[in-house]
């Protein structure tokens, strides 16, 4: 690299080259090209996740529904899932699933609820330093820690309470209470987060009008984070929905089947939560721990179903952030 | 705020008065009063299930443990002392000795209802008890008259041949033979005859225990994994302890029961003929012990080992990719379309079930990708017998699992870094590779770490996608390579706790504990690595 004299006055001497007839702009730099590259690619993987599980679960979802002896309509509609007799209903996959979700919900909504506001607005400094870490330990335990849980310490007190003859040994409330405690964290510190998110000066007019504290958080406060909230339940609905050792630990393994609407319905049966029924990622689970031989009709069944999972909590997923990010109020 | 002007307009005279305005007002009180509490009852809640859980884990990992033993260990030194070898069990031990005049058959009386023809009948010990032991002398033995329990205990110590006894007997060797019943009465004679313990017998003695004992295909098979002749005594004692002994589980209490009702487990414990002994089901023994089919004898060792090589995969292909994309999204990426899709995707991936991943896995690493997953291509093993359930395969699952929890963790963590930096370090001339390597990174790394570990900790506690992918269910050979079928600490707690048998529950507890310890001693680095990094920026 040839230099002018005359350029040495800019580099002070410290060996610094410099080459003055190019701009420094211009410099072609094949090491920073090199890592901008790699760094794309880097991003550009997450792109190839996604493309790969929906090209995955809708290529082996296709080959189930080509198979002719599946047909779509009594998949979406039928209440026997039974693949020895080659019937494909997925509803009482799906009723238990939604069943273990509701509980889990109900268990979820209003404590976690409570306890955001108990965080954000009744807690003092030091409450929540110490209680802000015992929730992010309930949030990093293993879930098949929580089946195991579910199985041997919930599924016990649930028999002692209402019998032993009305609660079976693997029940839909017990992996349902227990999927409600692990997404407890999850709605706690999202609804928290949307509380804090309140400015101060719409606590304060309400304390200034001569507002209670209750009155300040359950009227002024919780309102105006209606949205956050409601975007913490819909995510914790989706992991409840997407949630797996749970429920096979606890919640059983043999779809609970019913002849059609009428008889699932008559009675309410398939509400029953002290009978065990296996959900849609339980039987994904216990059918693919055994020996499945690729290509057969079980193991395509089994991408149908994760389809719809796949469709069900990617559709709650967005529903959530689009309420999140159309409802917020904003405080500027 | 339309509501606020709508409360300003009305008017004064709208608002309670007087003793009205007292009690509402009390009555709000009380109500708030009583909303605090459910509130904080709420809270506390959550306390009580980190609690309850962590107790349920500790009952069932230690407590009182119900064990019958096949032979108890007296017996089986008894039975070593028998002078014929092959001292089968409740095999018809008088044919055998029929017409030899130096043997002694000893049993219990209800196994022989009368002296059999040819054979003299000695009660030993208490006469009058129902179930008594009766020594059978056949009628051609012409010395042994004077049989009685002191002589029998006399021969169990002493000699080989009968003329060690007394000079006047024949000089044959003693053929002495006991046979087992099912009342235990010859292992309750035995426990009374103050005989050495099992600990103290000899290499040789205990080789003739077990080659009396085992089956030839299971002696056999031992022998293949290390020579008899070879193995040490405390290998042997171990064998005949496992293998002779063979101690039973009958029931299992938890430490609750273990403390509160000790009396009854011990009362059970009698009225079965077994004995009670508090266990530890966490032992440093059960962290280095392979899985086996019976649960007082099986490990976590292969789970361990698998979990710690799962693990490394995980990390060496999701840490620099997603610290790489998030460097990507933080610093290169404009803000266009492509930038926005990256973003919106990743936050639609970290939704995703687990178990979803545990499929994708299953298509594209176990199935599309079997020539590399299986090492086939590599010439570690035949193309026909590859099969993509491995090590790598699970880890580069798990790998795609926790990739956007990375990247959101690391974009956070990069945001953090104020654009002064930035600012300062274009204003030198610094390119943005420059700018990103010296500036940002260093100032994010103790963030992107923090995050990294929660993500990896959230890995190694991952169940579902490794059951989907294939995870071996009895597998009891350390993992050597990347090659090699996996189980991991998670589905081996999943396939204890699935079993119906009480003592696997116990276990499971157990490995759970040692799952929890690891996981805590991975976030409490986490946490101290944060609290590093931020005293070191104030």
């Amino acid at each position: 690299m040839s230099v002018k004299p005359g350029a040495e006055f800019l580099t002070g001497g410290l060996g610094i080259e410099m080459d003055s007839r190019r701009g420094l702009g211009r410099r072609r730099r094949p090491f920073e090209q090199f890592m901008h590259g790699a760094l794309w690619l880097c991003g550009a993987i997450s792109i190839l996740t996604t493309i790969g599980i929906v090209y995955m679960l809708g290529q082996e979802a296709l080959l189930f529904f080509r198979r002719e002896e599946v047909r779509l309509l009594d998949f979406l509609t039928g209440w026997t899932w039974q693949p020895q007799t080659l019937q494909f209903g997925i509803w009482p996959l799906v009723n238990a699933t939604m069943g273990a979700s509701l509980i889990a919900m109900a268990l979820a909504l209003p404590l976690g609820l409570l306890i955001a506001i108990y965080l954000s607005e009744y807690a003092s400094f030091k409450a929540r330093r110490i209680l802000k870490p015992i929730l992010e330990v309930l949030a990093g335990i293993p879930t098949v820690v929580y089946g195991y849980f579910a199985l041997t310490f919930v599924t016990p007190i649930l028999r002692n309470m209402f019998g032993v003859e009305v609660v079976e040994i693997f029940n839909i409330a017990s992996a349902g209470l227990v999927i409600g405690v692990l997404v407890l964290p999850t709605v706690t510190s999202m609804s928290e987060d949307a509380l804090r998110a309140v400015p101060v000066a719409l606590r304060e007019a309400a304390v200034g009008l001569g507002a209670t504290k209750l009155e300040t958080s359950v009227r002024v406060v919780v309102p105006a984070a209606l949205s956050g909230i409601s975007a913490a339940f819909i995510v914790a609905m989706s992991r409840a929905v997407g949630e797996t050792m749970i429920v096979a630990v606890a919640a059983g393994a043999g779809p609970r089947n019913f002849a059609d609407w009428s008889e699932a319905l008559g009675g309410l049966r398939a509400l029953n939560p002290f009978q065990s029924a296996e959900t849609m990622t339980g039987h994904i689970v216990r059918i693919s721990g055994g020996d499945i031989s690729y290509d057969s009709l079980d193991y395509d069944s089994l991408f149908a179903i994760g389809l719809l999972l796949f469709l069900m909590t990617l559709g709650l997923n967005i529903f959530s952030r689009a309420i999140a990010s159309r409802f917020r109020e904003r405080y500027d | 705020m339309g509501v606020f002007t709508e409360k300003a307009a009305v008017g004064a005279g709208d608002w309670p008065q007087g003793a009205e305005e007292t009690s509402q007002t009390r009555r709000r009180r009380v109500r708030g009063r009583v909303w605090r509490g459910l509130i904080r009852v709420s809270t506390v809640f959550g306390l009580l299930v980190l609690t309850t859980l962590l107790y349920n884990v500790v009952n069932s990992t230690w407590g009182y443990v119900v064990v019958r033993d096949q032979l108890s260990e007296q017996l089986i030194v008894l039975l070593e002392r028998s002078h014929i070898t092959h001292a089968e069990r409740r095999v018809d031990a008088l044919k055998m000795v029929d017409g030899n005049p130096h043997a002694v058959v000893v049993m219990s009386s209800q196994l022989v209802p009368a002296v059999p023809d040819g054979f003299r009948g000695v009660p030993i010990g208490d006469q009058h008890a129902a179930l008594a032991l009766i020594a059978l002398v056949p009628e051609e033995n012409r010395f042994l008259l004077g049989l009685d329990e002191t002589l029998l205990r006399q021969l169990l110590r002493e000699g080989s041949r009968w003329s060690d006894l007394a000079p006047n007997w024949p000089t044959e060797s003693i053929s002495l033979m006991f046979v087992v019943d099912e009342d235990g009465v010859l292992s309750r004679w035995a426990a009374r005859q103050d005989l050495p313990n099992l600990d103290n017998l000899g290499t040789n003695a205990m080789l003739a225990v077990l080659e009396t004992h085992l089956s030839a295909g299971l002696l056999r098979r031992y022998d293949r994994e290390e020579p008899m002749a070879d193995r040490s005594r405390a290998n042997l004692l171990a064998l005949v302890q496992e293998r002779v002994k063979e101690p039973e589980v009958l029931a299992t209490f938890t430490l609750r029961d273990s403390l509160v009702r000790q009396g009854e487990i011990q009362a059970f414990a009698e009225s079965e003929g077994a004995i009670a002994e508090f266990r530890s089901w966490l032992t440093p023994g059960f962290l280095v012990r392979p899985q086996s089919a019976n649960a007082a004898r099986s490990g976590i060792r292969t789970a361990l080992l698998g979990s710690l090589w799962v693990i490394a995969i995980t990390i060496i292909f999701s840490v620099p990719l997603g610290i790489g994309a998030a460097i990507y999204l933080e610093e290169f990426s404009s803000r266009n379309w492509f930038g926005r899709v990256i973003e919106t995707n990743i936050n639609n991936l970290a939704g995703v079930p687990s178990i979803i991943y545990g499929m994708l896995g299953l298509v594209i690493f176990v199935r599309a990708l079997t020539q590399i997953t299986s090492g086939s291509l590599f010439g570690t093993v035949s193309a026909d017998e590859a099969s993509g359930r491995t090590i790598l395969s699970a880890g580069l699952t798990l790998g795609l699992l926790i990739l956007p929890v990375i990247i959101i963790n690391g974009q956070e963590a990069i945001r953090a870094v104020p654009d002064s930096l930035r600012e300062a370090a274009y204003g030198v001339g610094s390119t943005r590779w420059q700018c990103v390597r010296w500036h940002v990174l260093p100032m994010a790394v103790p963030g992107i770490l923090t995050g990294a570990i929660l993500a990896v900790s959230r890995a190694l506690g991952e169940t579902a996608p490794l059951v989907v992918i294939g995870a071996a269910t009895f597998i009891s050979v350390d993992p050597t390579n990347l090659f090699a079928k996996f189980t991991v600490l998670p589905i081996q707690i999943y396939q204890w706790t699935s079993r119906p048998q009480a003592e696997f529950r116990n276990i499971a507890a157990a490995a759970i504990l040692v799952l929890l310890v690891l996981l805590l001693f991975i976030n409490a680095t986490a946490v101290l690595l944060r609290n590093r990094a931020e005293s070191q920026r104030m």
